[in-house]
């Protein structure tokens, strides 16, 4: 123990009386180390942590799946009987999203909401923070109106005051009692929610009204694919009982753990190999150091060896620095992840599912620790190596300066060689993922989004709102508005561009009927008259809604290019019927296309552009939805004019979610903007390892051969000549690393390519720009040593030693 | 006097001039360098001895192979051929972990370039290959710091190698060298780095152990320093051409001196 902490001791005074080769090794240590911390701390967050609820493991999302639809959510008949057809789960719950207004005490406030059945909470394992949960009962349709408060919400609004369970708050204008507060950690929720209904379960609904997340808790020992053969079953039955909502309908049992963290799974992959990359090119520069300080050290080394060191003891002495350069890395790489972490759980929106989850804990430390050994081990090796093979030998002339042999040389064109063939791997990911998001950012949604304003209404119920009232509402906000200064023109919409929109099956008229299970859908949006001049989307043919559009006159609906181009390209469009409904039923309600639209990009910028249809706001009247306000300033500082115009009209309604079209287009695009930063920034630190690793080598190799250029000189040759030949051969392990890796990256590419929007994983113009780059700069590191060496005197050259 | 592990007549002060025991023979000693298809006769049938308590010098011109035999004497490289006994043990075909053990409990070496580690203080050095020994501490502190006083270094013993002077250097050698308390110290040039005045006062030094009772081997190629020494070897070409009781020739020169001959430096 004591030579032990000699040796660390002396290692310690050894490194300080070297401060540049130490702060080299520990910057660059800590980058590597650091960058593994960050990453591992999300992996162990998402993959490795349980999910907060109890016995996590026997929960599982089950969806509703279409061959061409995919997951979907369930509708209430079909959850109604996978939950009475199974045996497999312990309990099946469900919940619905929903907006809710709360008003009557302080200010009207839109609130996140959710309708869950009443054991939701049971089958995650959450117990009230006061009060209790929902009963059976309260899920029938005349129960008494009932609310569960999330604790967020009873903290904040409440002041975590527990006479509020009891209490009776004004919900959409109805008054419901609180009878609890739970915690508001509901899977599969972006964002908590405030306030939770008991859903009645109303069997009559459509089976096609899909908007239910089901969750279940299998029973103990049941694997996920035997639930989902037996709800398929009765999947199987409903089929034949419904041939018409039904066919081609199946159910997905998904884990929860996977359900949540499954799309973040490939990135998590991609960024551990980044990573892994960074830590293993930190090692190849910190051995490369390492071996040019073991070569300077050398006669130290032989006089340790003479005076009777063993091999052992000289390891352990080369391993007491390496153990402290790492364990200052480790350190200083810990304090950049905890604040890199710190970064990543606080943005908004969040970028990662679960990021409370995110954290520096005794796992993520041991992590940290084990991965400082590794590395100074790695490091560590080849000096050590060089020890064990006997390359430092005892003698008499120990004082003599050593080149570190022919076999520290090859060992140090090999560590450039790694350093690069890995940097370019990154730098051609990075490269890759930055092209795909420029190709991404400069994908045209179909509108224009600079000075635009949106903000989400929230109204309370026909009890307090009738029909007349609502459609009142709309008229007048909207009118008001307009007339608001700063305001250049002003829409609804029931959701805006880049978010979610309802998917509404629909048929044309004259169209022979779909067969059972055929999807034929849109994506449906109802909007105001002013709706396309607010956001600037074209007009192609026909014509926007105008005034003559009103309750009453026929249903006009206007559709998008994509609409025509998929359902109608050979005939003209306009004059044409389509129906949301059954085109044979006796009361079916057809709807007029009036006009054609630009496409636009709905929810997200890398998504395809889809069929559209739109109606309009003053026949039909929505209970919710979105304001789109063109401004002629900053949108966001218009906030307050609107909530002001929207009160004056109508003080019982709340405004929330107000953002800027430009901000809700920065959030499609949020995961890969923040995943080309991130990997640019791995590689950058890569090219700046690599480019200080290669200088420095090509650095101390061209000043051993500064006498052998000096001979050259003297026997005539010319300096550009020896220039020429010290860069040839700096630049060989380059060039091959180069190949190597570029062949690397190839077959690398199939990580990345499902990050990448048009552009491929073997993109030309990536590979030869990123290549160039390392090329370049690998040249200047070979020939800024050989310039600065041939500057001097050939005289001065051969008194070299 | 003290005894070393290996049951070898260690260094310490003593009444005794020399035992007369051999501490150090050679039979047959060769050592041949081979370099591609090139073979180097470094060293060809080298027969001595060393006693207990000996100064022995090996004097000879460049390329002699001096420094082969110290390196050989040393247990720095081993001979292709003969045996070689150190306090009665054969060494000549030990591993590389024996002869590294022996070289730290038996003997003491002193370089030309003196070879202190830059990053450790004067005490740290001295107390180095005790340290390899697994000794305590109680009694490396005692040995280095006996040491240190021996070579009258004592005073400087925190400070580092970069702020001595050359002679000072060599002293804190000296005394690493001694510490350990070997069975002999070999010695290669050791004033081939210092000034006059420095190299007379380390031969000094050399000769305060010897009379202390050190058996000692120096390499040396000046004739001065060569005739400290109670014997003389000369090589020539890996062999040994000439043993020189130089006390013997020490006394036939003050005689020559006190009759008024001259007997200039060669």
């Amino acid at each position: 123990m004591s030579t032990l902490l000699r040796e660390l001791r002396l290692a310690a005074r050894s490194l300080r009386r070297a401060p540049l080769f130490t702060i080299a090794a520990i910057v660059t240590l800590a980058l590597g180390i650091g960058a593994n911390t960050a990453v591992f701390g999300v992996v162990r967050g998402l993959l490795l942590r349980p999910l907060p609820y109890e016995a996590p493991a026997q929960l599982v999302v089950v969806w509703g799946q279409h061959p061409s639809i995919g997951h979907e959510t369930a509708s209430l008949p079909d959850f109604v009987d996978w939950r009475s057809g199974n045996t497999t789960f312990e309990q099946l719950a469900a919940f619905g999203n929903t907006v809710a207004l709360l008003t009557g005490s302080g200010d009207a406030e839109r609130l996140d909401g959710a309708l869950v059945t009443a054991d939701l909470f049971t089958v995650l394992g959450h117990r009230p923070v006061a009060g209790r949960i929902f009963t059976d009962d309260e899920q029938r349709s005349n129960a008494a109106p009932t609310v569960l408060v999330s604790e967020g919400l009873w903290r904040r609004r409440f002041a975590a005051d527990p006479a509020l369970v009891g209490r009776s708050l004004t919900i959409n204008g109805r008054a419901r009692t609180v009878v609890g507060v739970v915690p508001n950690d509901i899977p599969l929720r972006s964002s908590p929610p405030d306030v939770f209904f008991p859903i009645a379960l109303d069997t009559t609904m459509g089976r096609r009204a899909d908007f239910l997340n089901v969750v279940g808790r299998l029973k103990p020992g049941v694997p996920a694919d035997v639930a989902a053969g037996e709800l398929n079953t009765i999947m199987a039955r409903l089929e034949q009982e419904f041939p018409r909502t039904n066919t081609s309908w199946r159910a997905d049992v998904v884990p929860l753990q996977r359900e949540i963290v499954g799309d973040v799974r490939p990135a998590l992959f991609a960024f551990s190999a980044a990573v892994a990359l960074v830590l293993l090119i930190a090692c190849a520069n910190v051995a490369n150091l390492f071996l040019a300080r073991a070569a300077a050290r050398e006669q130290e080394l032989a006089v340790r060896v003479t005076l009777g060191a063993s091999r052992s003891r000289l390891a352990a002495q080369l391993m007491a620095e390496s153990v402290l350069l790492a364990g200052s890395g480790a350190v200083i790489g810990l304090g950049l992840a905890a604040a890199a972490l710190g970064v990543l759980r606080n943005t908004d929106p969040p970028l990662i599912p679960r990021p409370e989850s995110i954290q520096i804990d005794l796992v993520v430390l041991a992590f940290t620790v084990g991965i400082a050994l590794l590395t100074a081990l790695l490091f560590g090796l080849a000096p050590m190596l060089r020890i064990a093979r006997g390359y430092v030998r005892p003698g008499l002339n120990a004082a003599r300066a050593s080149t570190g042999g022919a076999a520290a040389v090859r060992l140090r064109g090999m560590l450039v060689l790694g350093q690069v063939a890995l940097a370019l791997m990154l730098l051609v990911g990075a490269g890759l993922l930055i092209r795909s998001f420029d190709r991404l950012q400069r994908v045209s949604p179909g509108f224009e989004a600079q000075g635009v304003l949106t903000a989400q209404i929230a109204m309370p119920g026909s009890a307090m709102m009738d029909t007349t009232r609502v459609a009142g509402f709309w008229r007048d906000a909207l009118a008001q508005l307009e007339t608001t200064p700063g305001v250049l023109d002003a829409a609804y919409s029931s959701s805006p561009p880049m978010g979610g929109v309802g998917y509404w099956s629909f048929s044309l008229e004259g169209q022979p009927p779909r067969g059972d299970g055929e999807v034929q859908d849109v994506q449906a949006l109802t909007v105001s008259r002013h709706y396309f001049s607010t956001l600037q989307i074209p007009l192609a043919a026909g014509r926007a809604f105008d005034a003559s559009d009103v309750r009453g006159a026929a249903d006009a609906v206007v559709v998008n290019r994509e609409f025509v181009r998929r359902f109608s390209p050979d005939a003209d469009p306009i004059g044409q019927r389509l129906t949301y409904g059954d085109p044979a039923a006796e009361d079916v309600e057809w709807y007029v296309i009036v006009g054609v639209v630009g496409d636009v990009v709905q929810q997200g910028l890398a998504d395809a552009v889809y069929p559209q249809t739109y109606t309009v706001v003053d026949q039909n009247f929505p209970r919710g939805g979105y304001l789109v306000v063109r401004t002629s300033g900053d949108p966001i500082g218009m906030t307050s004019a609107v909530r002001a115009a929207v009160a004056a009209v109508e003080p019982n309604v709340a405004l929330g979610a107000v953002a800027t079209m430009e901000q809700r287009i920065a959030r499609t695009v949020a995961q890969p903007r923040v995943s080309a930063v991130l990997l640019l920034g791995f590689a950058l630190i890569a090219l700046a390892l690599a480019a200080i690793g290669i200088y420095g080598v090509m650095a101390y190799t061209t000043a051993l051969r500064t006498r052998e250029m000096g001979i050259r000189l003297a026997l005539g040759s010319s300096p550009a000549a020896v220039l020429r030949l010290v860069v040839r051969q700096g630049m060989l392990p380059v060039i091959v690393g180069i190949v190597l890796g570029g062949l690397g990256a190839l077959a690398s590419g199939r990580i990345l390519d499902r990050f990448l929007f048009d552009t491929g994983a073997s993109d030309p113009a990536t590979f030869v720009a990123t290549a160039s780059v390392l090329c370049a700069v690998a040249l200047l590191a070979c020939w800024i040593p050989a310039w600065r060496a041939l500057g001097r005197a050939p005289s001065t050259l051969l008194r070299q030693d | 006097m003290s005894v070393s592990p290996a049951g070898a007549t260690a260094l310490a002060p003593t009444d005794t001039k020399y035992s007369g025991r051999p501490l150090i023979q050679l039979d047959g000693i060769r050592k041949i360098f081979f370099t591609d298809e090139v073979e180097t006769h470094a060293l060809a049938e080298i027969h001595m001895h060393i006693n207990e308590g000996e100064y022995v010098a090996i004097a000879g011109p460049s390329g002699c192979g001096k420094t082969t035999l110290l390196s050989i004497l040393g247990l720095l490289d081993t001979p292709t051929d003969g045996n070689y006994y150190l306090a009665g043990e054969k060494v000549s075909d030990l591993s590389a972990a024996d002869r590294a053990r022996v070289r730290n409990r038996q003997i003491g070496f002193i370089f030309q370039a003196f070879n202190l580690i830059g990053d450790l203080t004067v005490y740290e050095n001295v107390e180095l290959p005790l340290t390899y020994r697994g000794m305590d501490g109680t009694e490396r502190k005692r040995r280095v710091t006996e040491a240190l006083e021996r070579v009258r270094m004592a005073h400087r013993m925190r400070h580092y190698p970069s702020q001595l002077s050359g002679g000072q250097q060599q002293r804190v050698a000296v005394a690493r060298a001694v510490a350990g308390e070997p069975a002999i110290l070999l010695a290669d040039e050791p004033t081939g780095n210092l000034d006059s005045t420095n190299g007379e006062a380390v031969m000094s030094l050399l000769q305060e152990l010897h009379r202390g009772g050190a058996t000692i081997c120096m390499v040396t190629h000046d004739p001065r320093y060569a005739r400290h020494a109670d014997r003389g070897i000369h090589l020539f070409d890996g062999r040994v051409v000439e043993e020189e009781d130089q006390r013997i020739a020490s006394q036939h020169e003050a005689e020559l001196r006190a009759s008024g001959f001259d007997v200039g430096q060669h």
